[in-house]
């Protein structure tokens, strides 16, 4: 019986080109360039930034938002294709690390030092909006990407997709952001990234299943 | 036919760049390795649907395998990847009740069938594996398994589904 079925697989058979996954740094380098000229374009780049002067919460923030979507996005590479015992789980604690921003916001909350200005800002909602948009078209390429692999583990490139691109959009947007200090991106940023987490934590095992 | 790592992979080069006779070794040579994978893990008259339904994932994803890297553990991968999707279609299988053990041909692969089935049940919360193995592996009916267990009929719906969630989590993770 199985003799029969693999001389029908056998006569299906042509060659195929190997799978890539530079594509997959490429798409995610493209958005956040796109993303970021798109965002200058609406809003304007921070004039500190543009200066070349960054105030310390500016480039803790950026450094956090490129850690966290770097490490995703190399967990997500690592994942496109099939293979045991590989270790994949740095993204984990770099994420873990960068709860250091909704914790401070948590923390501010509780002990009532949380500014109002930081909830009540229209530029939070800006951001929300403007980094999911980002993070939506960065993850649909990387989807659109990933098509052509082979995920096992679809639940956890779900994660790593969404944190990816939910990162890497917000820093796309983060150039422009006139938020200051480490409770407003601790709110405002999570939210963004949170959201495209869960969004693609729930699409991808659906969109990516073979 | 052994699957020897280093000559599956150059064979498997061949097979991307479009030749049919290594494509062929390729695949028998994962039939037999898949169908020792495959016995102790499912009931004995499951095991070549299982392993056909995996060469077929082989077939179409072979553009995925790196030939610089070693062969067995992106097959395997794709193997328990095959075996997780048929614990979950054998749990949407509702009035399928003995889906998980069968008339036995070989008593010996049944019983290592069921160890390994047994071993993984012990990992998760009581309630769900008695639920699992009332329902699943013994043929109750949902009334019956709430009679026996004293759970009403809705917590044993719910423990045999978080129970199968957990088990497809440890089979992922292991």
């Amino acid at each position: 019986m199985t003799d029969d079925f693999i001389s029908a697989l056998v006569a299906d058979h042509r060659a195929v080109r190997p799978f890539r996954v530079w594509p997959g740094w490429a798409i995610a380098a493209a958005g956040v360039i796109m993303g970021a000229i798109a965002c200058h374009m609406a809003f304007g780049i921070r004039p500190d930034i543009l200066m070349g002067e960054p105030q310390e919460s500016v480039v803790i923030r950026t450094a956090a938002l490129l850690t966290v979507g770097l490490a995703s996005l190399v967990a997500t590479v690592s994942l496109s294709r099939p293979g045991v015992g590989k270790a994949a789980d740095g993204w984990l604690w770099v994420a873990a690390f960068a709860t250091i921003f909704p914790l401070t916001a948590i923390f501010y909350f509780a002990t009532g030092r949380l500014p109002d200005y930081i909830i009540h800002a229209s530029s939070g909602i800006r951001c929300l909006i403007a980094s999911t948009l980002i993070a939506l078209a960065i993850g649909t390429g990387l989807v659109t990407w990933l098509r052509r692999a082979a995920p096992v583990r679809p639940r956890r490139i779900g994660w790593t997709v969404g944190l990816a691109s939910g990162s890497l959009g917000t820093l796309a947007y983060s150039l422009t952001c006139p938020g200051p200090g480490m409770a407003y991106p601790g709110v405002w940023y999570t939210g963004a990234v949170m959201i495209s987490a869960l969004a693609w934590r729930i699409a991808v095992p659906h969109l990516l299943r073979w | 036919m052994r699957i020897d790592d280093s000559s599956i992979a150059r064979l498997m080069a061949l097979s991307q760049a479009g030749d049919s006779a290594a494509h062929e070794a390729v695949l028998r040579a994962c039939r037999n390795w898949l169908t020792r994978y495959f016995s102790g893990k499912i009931p004995s008259d499951q095991i070549e649907d299982l392993v056909q339904e995996t060469l077929i994932s082989v077939h179409r994803k072979r553009a995925t395998y790196d030939h610089t890297r070693p062969f067995i553990p992106w097959l395997a991968a794709i193997a328990r990847y095959r075996w997780i999707d048929r614990l979950r279609t054998v749990y949407r299988q509702e009035n399928n009740t003995a889906e998980m053990v069968t008339d036995s041909i070989d008593p010996e692969e049944e019983i290592s069938a069921s160890i390994s089935i047994e071993r993984m049940l012990q990992m998760i919360p009581s309630k769900q594996s008695e639920a699992i193995r009332l329902v699943k592996l013994r043929g109750h009916s949902i009334a019956e398994a709430a009679q026996i267990t004293t759970q009403s009929e809705s917590a044993v719906k719910m423990n045999i589904f978080r129970g199968i969630r957990r088990l497809s989590a440890l089979v992922e993770e292991e």
